[in-house]
C-alpha cells in the first residue's frame, strides 16, 4: 500500500463490487453498535490492550462500528481518513496484520493519525463474508510497542468470527 | 507532516464537490453518472453550477438516495469531520 497514490488507493477499496457488498448489511441499525461495542470491549480485555475496534473500509474512510476506548475527534467523527488507516493495510493484505513499534516502521512513522494519538503497536485481522469480500477488520490498538503472539491473532480471529455473525443477522440483500 | 497548508491539516484537504463527484463515480461504476445526476437532482442541485458549501446538503440527498451512496456519504462525512477537528485543533494550537 505504501506506494499507492490516494486515487489508486481509493480506487482498490472503493471498487462497485465491494461497496455493493458493505452496503448489503444495516450497518446503521442503531441495535448494532452494542453488540459490536461488547465484541471489541471483550478483545481489549483478552488481549490487555487499551483500543479496539470493530471497522468497515469504505471507499476513502474507515468507518468504525464499533469499539471500546476510542475517544476524541476519531470518535466523533466515527472513523478516519482511509489512508491514515492501518486496518486498511489489513483489508488489502486480506490476512491478520501487525505493527510492533509504528514509530520504527517507515511505512508508518510519518503517519499523522498515530503520531496525534500516541499509538505505537497494531494488530487486526481481516472481516470476510462469505463472498470472499474483506470488507473490514477487527483490531487491537496498544499505547506501548508490542510483539503480538499466535494466541493473540487466533483470540482476535475469534473475535472477527464473533463479527461476521452478529453482521449476518443484519444482512438486507 | 505538521502543518496547515490553505484548506489543507496534516496532508487532509477538506472534501469538495469534485471529491463527491469522484466517490460516486467511482462506487457506482457504470451507474456513476446516472446516479450522480439523481443526487443533484435530488439535492435541488444544477448540474452546471456548483459550489463547495452545497457539499453538506449533497450528503444528506446521497443518504436517502440508496445503500451504495449511502455509505459513500459516510466515508465523505468521516473525512469532513476528521478535516474539521484537526483544523480546529491546530488553530488553537497557534494561538
Amino acid at each position: 500500500m505504501a506506494t499507492l497514490s490516494l486515487p489508486e488507493l481509493f480506487a482498490r477499496l472503493g471498487s462497485p463490487q465491494r461497496i455493493r457488498r458493505i452496503a448489503s448489511y444495516d450497518l446503521f441499525d442503531p441495535g448494532l453498535r452494542p453488540l459490536l461495542d461488547a465484541i471489541a470491549a471483550r478483545n481489549a480485555e483478552r488481549l490487555h490492550a487499551p483500543v479496539s475496534m470493530v471497522s468497515v473500509i469504505l471507499d476513502s474512510s474507515q468507518f468504525i462500528l464499533g469499539s471500546h476506548g476510542v475517544t476524541g475527534w476519531v470518535a466523533e467523527a466515527q472513523g478516519t481518513p482511509a489512508e491514515w488507516s492501518l486496518c486498511t493495510h489489513t483489508v488489502l493484505g486480506g490476512r491478520p496484520y501487525c505493527v510492533s513499534d509504528n514509530t520504527q516502521d517507515p511505512l508508518h512513522a510519518d503517519n499523522p493519525l498515530l503520531a496525534m494519538s500516541g499509538l505505537r503497536s497494531y494488530a487486526g485481522v481481516p472481516l470476510r463474508d462469505d463472498s470472499g469480500q474483506s470488507l473490514g477488520s477487527l483490531c487491537v490498538v496498544d499505547v506501548v510497542p508490542r510483539d503480538f503472539t499466535d494466541e493473540d491473532l487466533e483470540f482476535l480471529q475469534q473475535g472477527a468470527d464473533d463479527v461476521m455473525r452478529v453482521l449476518a443477522d443484519h444482512r438486507t440483500g | 507532516m505538521s502543518a496547515t497548508d490553505d484548506d489543507t491539516t496534516y496532508g487532509l484537504h477538506r472534501p469538495t464537490m469534485n471529491d463527491a463527484h469522484e466517490a460516486m463515480h467511482r462506487v457506482h461504476g457504470v451507474d456513476g453518472p446516472a446516479v450522480w445526476a439523481q443526487a443533484l437532482t435530488a439535492a435541488g442541485l444544477s448540474a452546471t453550477s456548483q459550489k463547495d458549501d452545497d457539499l453538506p446538503r449533497l450528503l444528506e440527498a446521497m443518504t436517502r438516495l440508496d445503500p451504495v451512496s449511502r455509505l459513500c456519504a459516510q466515508a465523505l462525512r468521516i473525512r469532513l469531520s476528521s478535516h474539521t477537528h484537526l483544523s480546529a485543533a491546530h488553530t488553537l494550537t497557534r494561538r
